[in-house]
């Protein structure tokens, strides 16, 4: 399934080759414990199952100075 | 996965309490030790004229919404330091914010007041340092200028335990007793006391509820924070964190604990100088502040 990524710093096509956040984020090597993570504009955790053209926003917990 | 209080879905896994929560649940919380802390420790009062320092930033601008929903008297105000790439970006979210919630905002320039940016410093190591006392003093000064008599900061769990532990590590305890709830050792008819209502709100839970209640934050990192010995720390406490749940919190709470004697220890046995050149409370001759300002100014 196709997945679109979004962050701060990027936004990427992921083909996920998992089925949860956890894995997605596993595959685009970025720890979990680092973002709060919305999918389609609602928080999920990171058991959540994600299903084709999802859209996910990561919000960086560390920011500002 | 469901809330651990309710059928609705969580959005939040807190480790610390063995808990999920839903985001009601979780905003319920979030407030309720917020105002939790803003009793406790005696920080604010209904009376009270509030200097909100304000970065556009997650923490600053959730103390502000909720300052606003707790309906205090408060001015939100921003010292631009001159970092190009971060301060100008982080401005009209600012702006916009304020203008929404109908809160009057101030905003002063380093350059315009001493004509000098944080960009024009040489030694970029040292940079958060001279940040720290050239926005601390700044912010004091327009604070009284503008009739309040508190600021608060949006400082979290996460600046508070790595401030202790830096000051820790670094042997500064004089210093770790000016720190706390409420700023100061003593009470000086020119310094504003510091107050930090989101000293128990782990930086995570702060993002999370700015999520939640649909806060436009800037997430712009300051250039200048990967010099920051504050890394080192923060690293080592995410790692104590994730292992151990709740070690932040026990840090803030032992600190806690300890500041009265901290500052009983540390109190000053005689009234502090003057500041020769603005007449602010000094160690020596001049203040940290005019001493910061006499090097780059």
């Amino acid at each position: 399934m196709k997945i679109l990524v979004e962050s701060r710093d990027f936004k990427t096509r992921v083909v996920l080759k998992g089925n949860t956040v956890k894995e997605l984020m596993r595959q685009i090597n970025l720890s979990p414990e680092n973002f709060v993570i919305s999918r389609n504009g609602e928080i999920v955790l990171e058991d959540e199952r994600l299903v084709d053209k999802d859209k996910i926003r990561l919000f960086p917990v560390i920011s500002g100075g | 996965m469901k809330c651990s209080r309710d059928n609705r879905k969580a959005v939040v896994e807190l480790t610390y309490l063995g808990e999920r929560l839903c985001a009601e649940h979780f905003s319920r919380l979030f407030e309720k030790r917020v105002r939790g802390a803003i009793a406790s420790s005696r920080m604010l009062d209904k009376r009270d004229k509030i200097a909100v320092g304000v970065s556009g930033g997650k923490d600053s601008l959730v103390l502000l919404y909720l300052l606003r929903i707790m309906r205090y008297n408060i001015v939100a105000v921003t010292i631009d330091e001159g970092i190009k790439g971060y301060r100008d970006k982080s401005l009209p979210y600012i702006r916009k914010f304020c203008a929404k919630y109908k809160i009057p905002w101030k905003i002063y320039s380093l350059k315009k007041e001493y004509g000098f940016t944080l960009d024009s410093i040489p030694d970029k190591k040292r940079m958060c340092s001279y940040c720290g006392v050239l926005r601390r003093g700044l912010l004091n000064k327009k604070a009284r200028e503008l009739g309040c008599n508190k600021v608060a900061t949006g400082h979290n769990l996460d600046d508070e335990t790595q401030m202790i532990l830096m000051n820790l590590f670094r042997g500064e305890l004089e210093r770790l007793a000016r720190t706390g709830p409420v700023t100061g050792t003593i009470r000086d008819e020119l310094f504003i006391p510091r107050v930090k209502p989101l000293r128990e709100c782990p930086e995570r839970e702060n993002v999370l509820y700015a999520v939640l209640h649909k806060i436009d934050y800037t997430d712009t990192e300051c250039p200048y924070a990967r010099y920051a010995y504050r890394n080192i720390i923060r690293e080592m406490l995410n790692q104590m964190e994730e292992k151990y749940p709740g070690t932040k919190f026990a840090i803030l709470k032992n600190f806690d604990k300890m500041i009265p004697f901290l500052r009983e220890y540390y109190m000053p046995k005689e009234k502090p100088n003057r500041c020769r050149k603005c007449g602010e409370m000094a160690r020596g001759n001049i203040c940290k502040f005019c001493e910061t300002i006499g090097k780059f100014g």
